[in-house]
């Protein structure tokens, strides 16, 4: 019986830990897509000739994830070890991007002339 | 010799024994569970700070930084809270222009949703030497996270005269 009632708490801590781990990749993927979101309206704020290096994370803790400027937000989407798609997506941007895509790791932004290009050499 | 007794206990299986160990058995897992409990809700709130806190910085940094656009977006936003795409302090490349802090108040649910924080508690409050201006909801003392985000910021009160002052944005929950 001690062994039947153990199971079944072990059972219900995993399960809280799992809820847990959801809860907090939500929370950087939010992070994420904000921090996209700043770099690009702080680009469009500052002007022509601004450009800078910023880094988003490589994963969200060990899950894989796609990060996409769309509609006037950002997008990072993602499945979760159980296979089930999310999202979860910033406030307004103020201008989408010219050119280029945000990647995982080291990206570049630069403002020329009011047009912002992302990891690509402005035209 | 030992002789037969109709009441004597054989095979019984609630002892004294047996309850005081089931009785540490609960005791031991209420205790991991507590503690269990407690730690994730711990992480939980930390990750949930980590990420306002965040939000915040990004928040009062395009706040002080610019004029906002359209730059006359305060005139504009009480007409039409969709005519405004970013709210800004600046008056010029150094000052701040603190009248525009009674524009956010009048307007704070357009600005909590232009910032994406609907269903957060926001104070803002500009404050130097001898003026102090207040925006948004009145802080919860009760709140269950408050983060407060501190700029160093210099200003045009609302009797035009330039002061050396903090700008503090609170965000709770």
């Amino acid at each position: 019986m001690a062994l039947l009632a153990f199971s079944m708490f072990y059972s219900f801590l995993v399960d809280k830990r799992i809820e847990v781990f959801e809860r907090e990749t939500e929370y950087l993927a939010s992070s994420i897509a904000e921090k996209a979101a700043y770099e690009i309206n702080i680009a469009v704020v500052e002007g022509d000739g601004f450009t800078r290096n910023f880094t988003l994370p490589e994963s969200l803790y060990g899950v894989d994830y796609d990060i996409i400027p769309w509609g006037g937000f950002v997008f990072v989407n993602w499945t979760t070890p159980e296979g089930r798609p999310n999202t979860r997506f910033a406030s307004i941007i103020i201008e989408n991007i010219t050119s280029g895509y945000l990647n995982k790791g080291e990206n570049n932004i630069t403002n020329v002339e009011g047009e912002i290009y992302v990891n690509v050499a402005p035209s | 010799m030992s002789t037969w007794h109709p009441h004597r206990p054989k095979g019984q299986v609630v002892s004294s024994d047996f309850v005081f160990s089931v009785i540490v058995f609960s005791f031991a897992l209420f205790l991991v569970y507590s503690s269990w409990n407690l730690l994730v809700e711990k992480t939980v709130q930390e990750s949930q700070y980590s990420f306002i806190f965040d939000k915040g910085y990004y928040v009062s940094d395009l706040l002080v930084r610019s004029r906002g656009i359209p730059e006359d977006w305060d005139s504009l936003i009480s007409g039409s809270c969709k005519s405004v795409r970013l709210v800004g302090l600046k008056e010029s490349d150094d000052l701040l222009n603190a009248t525009r802090i009674q524009a956010i108040n009048d307007n704070m649910a357009c600005v909590k949703s232009l910032w994406g924080l609907e269903g957060y508690g926001v104070n803002i409050t500009l404050e130097g030497l001898y003026s102090r201006y207040t925006a948004g909801e009145p802080i919860d003392p009760g709140a269950r996270i408050l983060v407060p985000i501190h700029r160093m910021v210099i200003y045009r009160n609302t009797t035009g005269g330039v002061e050396n002052g903090r700008l503090t944005l609170y965000i709770w929950t």
